[in-house]
């Protein structure tokens, strides 16, 4: 019982971070299930995949409801993420890669996600070029700021798409929403404007996570006791985190995580180059 | 008959409403699961001590028959299945939306996103 409870705990701790920050809460998931309780991969991720969804899906819902989210932006790049996601997901489920080797793969996208998050992204505001593709595909918006109507276009959906599709591969492959590369997709690449990026990025991350849970749960990797409790913390973490937003410093909190998540990361890659992932899963 | 049309706004509303009833419906079918797990168990599992047995697929009718018998980890699976489907209800509405928009781009778009998702239930179902 006592499991169970601290299970809630540590993920509403990740949760509550995670909304604070914009990273979700996947990332504290896997580690912790691993490594503090012993869980295997497949039952990890599967897990982190249905937290991950109960986050974003929380979060979308204030956000959409705020005008920030691009749906059109979402919905087409929707299309590369989930191919992406089913791929990850496919070669996790399929092909026999070592759990160390994965565990490794989670550390190093976990320092990118730490570095990532440190930067400070660029915001922008493109025009709508006549004729151009952005504008055939009807990815451009606006969104009211300060009492003005603020109108952005976007540029490269093909490359775009292709970072996305690497972003849901990640999700798929590590249970994780992926969140930091969508959002480098569309603000870096895609040069749209900051806040755009980050709550489409977020609405996203629930249909992507779906798309290759589907093929966790139907092979049984979901354990539903062990999601249970996984997902009343994270999102009542997550419920939290979006109360309490307004009053905390969230440059210097993302600042703190970041450096958590770079010391999970290497905590991470210590055990996945020890073999402690396999003999900890025995 | 001219179809209706319905405003962006109106579709966001109605996005933020499906996700946040799913969010909330799923975690206190959750919480209910958890809290059954607590009164039926009497030396409950520990988590760290939880056998993984070679995993099966889903079997409906048994799923059914642990459902109507209470029984806690097919409770929590209600709350796990809902939140499996809140995102792909909130594809289905935006169709839908598209669809009175008359925004024939986006309904092939929204379509192609639950083909690639259908992909994977089949996937998912063969292996």
């Amino acid at each position: 019982m006592g499991d169970m409870f601290e299970m809630i705990l540590i993920s509403g701790i990740a949760g509550l971070v995670g909304a604070l920050t914009g990273l979700g809460g996947g990332i504290v998931i896997v580690p912790v299930l691993t490594l503090v309780f012993g869980v295997p991969m497949k039952y990890a991720v599967a897990t982190s995949l249905i937290a991950v969804i109960g986050t974003s899906s929380g979060a979308a819902a204030t956000y959409v409801k705020e005008g920030f989210t691009n749906i059109q932006v979402g919905m087409f790049l929707q299309i590369a993420t989930s191919i992406g996601a089913i791929l990850g997901a496919v070669i996790i489920i399929w092909m026999d890669v070592p759990v160390d080797v994965l565990g490794i793969v989670f550390g190093l996208v976990l320092l990118i996600t730490a570095i990532l998050t440190a930067k400070k992204q660029p915001d922008h505001r493109e025009n709508v070029i006549e004729g151009s593709l952005t504008q055939k595909l009807q990815l451009y918006g606006a969104f009211t700021q300060d009492d003005k109507t603020i109108n952005y276009g976007s540029r490269f959906p093909i490359f775009g798409s292709l970072i996305m599709a690497l972003a849901g591969f990640i999700s798929g492959l590590l249970g994780v929403g992926g969140g930091v590369f969508k959002v480098l997709a569309m603000d870096n690449v895609m040069r749209l404007p900051f806040k755009v990026s980050t709550t489409t990025s977020n609405f996203m991350i629930g249909v992507t996570a779906v798309s290759s849970a589907i093929l966790y749960f139907a092979n049984g990797y979901v354990e539903p006791l062990l999601a249970a409790p996984v997902l009343i913390g994270i999102i009542l973490g997550a419920f939290v985190g979006a109360k309490i937003l307004k009053h905390i410093n969230v440059h210097l909190l993302k600042r703190i995580f970041a450096v958590l998540v770079a010391i999970i990361a290497l905590y991470m890659i210590y055990n996945g180059m020890v073999g402690n992932f396999s003999v900890k899963q025995l | 008959m001219e179809s209706k049309k319905i405003s962006g706004k109106s579709i966001e509303m109605l996005i933020s409403k499906t996700l946040s009833w799913g969010v909330w419906m799923s975690f206190w079918i959750s919480v209910v699961g958890v809290v059954l797990h607590f009164i039926n168990t009497v030396q409950s599992d520990s988590l760290k001590s939880m056998q993984y047995s070679e995993p099966s697929g889903f079997d409906m009718i048994r799923w059914v028959q642990g459902l109507i018998n209470l029984n806690a980890s097919d409770v929590a699976m209600l709350g796990v299945l809902l939140m499996l489907s809140t995102p792909l209800l909130r594809v289905v509405l935006l169709h839908f939306a598209y669809q009175k928009q008359k925004n024939k781009l986006y309904q092939i778009i929204t379509i192609a996103v639950l083909c690639i998702i259908l992909v994977s239930v089949l996937i998912g179902a063969k292996g």
